[in-house]
């Protein structure tokens, strides 16, 4: 049922420029938890659910950011395809890696608080990148990117009266 | 300036409820659901921010007539490699881009400039402000956003097509200066005049030996000098009637630059009086530069809004010259440009007046009391053409609809009968 429902939505977002993407992807997330909490997938179902909700993601914030009547170049899309390809196969590698290492049984305690510690280290990191102030540095650097310095109108001058 | 994008908040909020629903539910699969949308976040974010692009439309020629197509350059280039540039071309009202309508999404290498030819229709007359555009670049990943706007400073004008006119009003009077009217007065010219008794210091050259031989007595030819006239142009720009993209005002500035065309072309001085909340106007003149100015005047008219009551006592003395014609063009709307025009007549001036009838510009009645005050909105209007006739002024209405050429025949006609009063 939260699967049609899913679809549904994504169906919606496609059609509604993006609108619903961030519900699709919740909902199809969630039809996954509750098939996760209720049985067990197979390792191969896991990595390519994760590999194909980011693409479809991907697709539709896309599709969300793309004008009704913009006329694309050729390199974008090809440029587009290539990062998708990319992105699917990064997530592939990525969810094998997280099974992989839920399956490991560590020797010591002492090795798995250092795992821990560096996993709780990238999970703090994370929000530090994300609070950070987009491009600051890079906006130093160009003081274009700073607001008020864009190119400004010429004067249209006097009229006789 | 850099933000973020909606992509951004949604993939930190998946990732963080995925790893959460991971360790309250002890399920490693779901955080290896969520881990992909957080390597893109820290992958994204590690990468270059937006680049810095720089774009401008440029036209091949900034003058046009109304209805021509002229070829402009897109140039977009930028510092850094821009994958996925968005670029939205705002046009101003009477310009319009052929073949590419809606925003173009480029790839863009850096120091490279990136040429886009494009094709521009001047659809309305006007001085137009072309080249503002708007550009959005992202980062690789999509995360951060980059908007600008770039103001166009690129004027490109657009004359209105004049049209075709087969006569003109003749002006009454004529000035000193050569030109192609017969004046009234006698003198060197061609037209036959008269004759006249022989003067001492006439030219045996003139002798009218028929008229002599008949008389006994030695007769000379006289005939008309080829004078010009001034002509000025009196656009009422206190109020307009609008609807849609076309006006009254709209109207009167095509009638305007065609008359001033046409009597420049048969070596009249023209001159244009701008009379409405700014007071314009252009001393009478002859010649192609002085259509230009007129032109390029009448691009720039627009209607202010005022309360100040104006008369012509307003206007200098050179802008309105003795003996000139004075063709106003006007919707009669406005109380100060209805009693300026009879002033001007009851000054002396050879006044015409076109009506540019705000009728059509009006919306059909639908209710009876609509539609007896249409009705009595028409009367007002018939008696006030009737008050301008009375005093000899032709009064003719124009509402765009028929040539202009037809307009002028009416007050040609009207001038052939027309009884002046007593101004």
């Amino acid at each position: 049922m939260l699967g049609a429902i899913g679809l549904l939505c994504v169906l919606t977002a496609l059609l509604g420029r993006g609108r619903l993407a961030g519900p699709a992807l919740f909902t199809l997330a969630t039809e996954y938890t509750i098939v996760e909490a209720t049985g067990h997938s197979p390792a191969a179902s896991v990595i390519a659910y994760a590999a194909g909700l980011i693409v479809v993601s991907e697709l539709l914030l896309w599709s969300a950011q793309l004008p009704r009547s913009a006329a694309a170049d050729r390199a974008v899309a090809a440029g587009r395809l290539a990062l998708l390809t990319a992105i699917a196969l990064a997530a592939a590698l990525l969810a094998l890696a997280v099974l992989a290492a839920a399956g490991l049984r560590l020797p010591g305690a002492l090795a798995a608080a250092l795992l821990g510690t560096a996993a709780a280290a990238a999970l703090l990191a994370l929000p530090w990148l994300l609070l950070r102030k987009p491009g600051s540095p890079r906006a130093r650097e160009h003081p274009a990117d700073a607001p008020g310095s864009e190119p400004q109108a010429a004067g249209t001058g006097g009229q006789a009266t | 300036m850099v933000t973020r994008s909606p992509k951004l908040a949604l993939y930190a909020a998946f990732a963080g409820a995925s790893f959460l629903a991971a360790l309250a539910l002890g399920r490693p699969e779901l955080a290896a659901l969520g881990a992909p949308f957080a390597l893109v976040l820290v992958v994204g974010l590690a990468l270059p921010p937006p680049p810095q692009v720089t774009a401008s439309l440029r036209p091949t020629r900034q003058l046009a007539v109304e209805g021509e197509e002229i070829d402009a350059e897109l140039v977009v280039s930028a510092i850094s490699p821009a994958h996925d540039l968005q670029l939205a071309l705002l046009l101003p009202d009477g310009i319009r881009a052929l073949g590419r309508t809606g925003s173009l999404l480029l790839h863009v290498e850096p120091g490279r400039d990136r040429t886009l030819p494009l094709r521009l229709d001047c659809a309305h007359w006007g001085a137009h402000r072309v080249g503002t555009l708007l550009l959005r670049s992202r980062d690789l990943a999509g995360l951060r956003v980059l908007d600008s706007r770039i103001t166009g400073n690129t004027v490109v004008r657009v004359y209105p097509r004049p049209q075709q006119l087969q006569s003109l009003v003749a002006p009454a009077e004529t000035q000193p200066f050569a030109g192609n009217r017969v004046a009234r007065t006698k003198g060197d010219g061609i037209e036959f005049a008269g004759i006249r008794p022989y003067l001492p210091g006439d030219r045996a050259r003139r002798i009218n030996w028929r008229a002599s031989a008949a008389r006994q007595t030695l007769y000379v030819n006289q005939q008309h000098p080829e004078r010009n006239s001034d002509v000025i142009i009196f656009l009422d720009t206190f109020a307009e009637a609008r609807r849609q993209d076309s006006s009254t005002l709209d109207l009167a500035v095509r009638a305007a630059a065609s008359l001033a065309d046409h009597y420049l072309a048969t070596r009249d001085r023209v001159g244009l009086v701008g009379f409405g909340g700014v007071v314009r106007w252009l001393a009478p003149s002859s010649g192609a530069t002085q259509l230009y100015r007129i032109v390029d005047a009448l691009l720039e008219t627009e209607i202010v809004f005022s309360f100040a009551w104006k008369g012509v006592d307003v206007l200098p003395a050179r802008s309105l010259t003795p003996q000139a014609l004075v063709i106003a063009l006007s919707p009669l709307l406005d109380e100060r440009s209805v009693a300026a025009l009879l002033d001007l007549r009851r000054r002396g001036f050879d006044l015409v007046v076109v009506d540019i009838s705000p009728l059509a510009f009006s919306a059909q009645p639908r209710d009876p009391d609509t539609l007896a005050a249409m009705r009595l909105w028409q009367l007002w209007r018939e008696a006030l053409r009737f008050g301008y006739e009375r005093l000899g002024v032709a009064v003719a209405e124009w509402d765009g609809q028929r040539p202009l050429a037809e307009v002028i025949e009416e007050v040609r006609a009207f001038r052939r009968f027309a009884r002046y009063s007593s101004a």
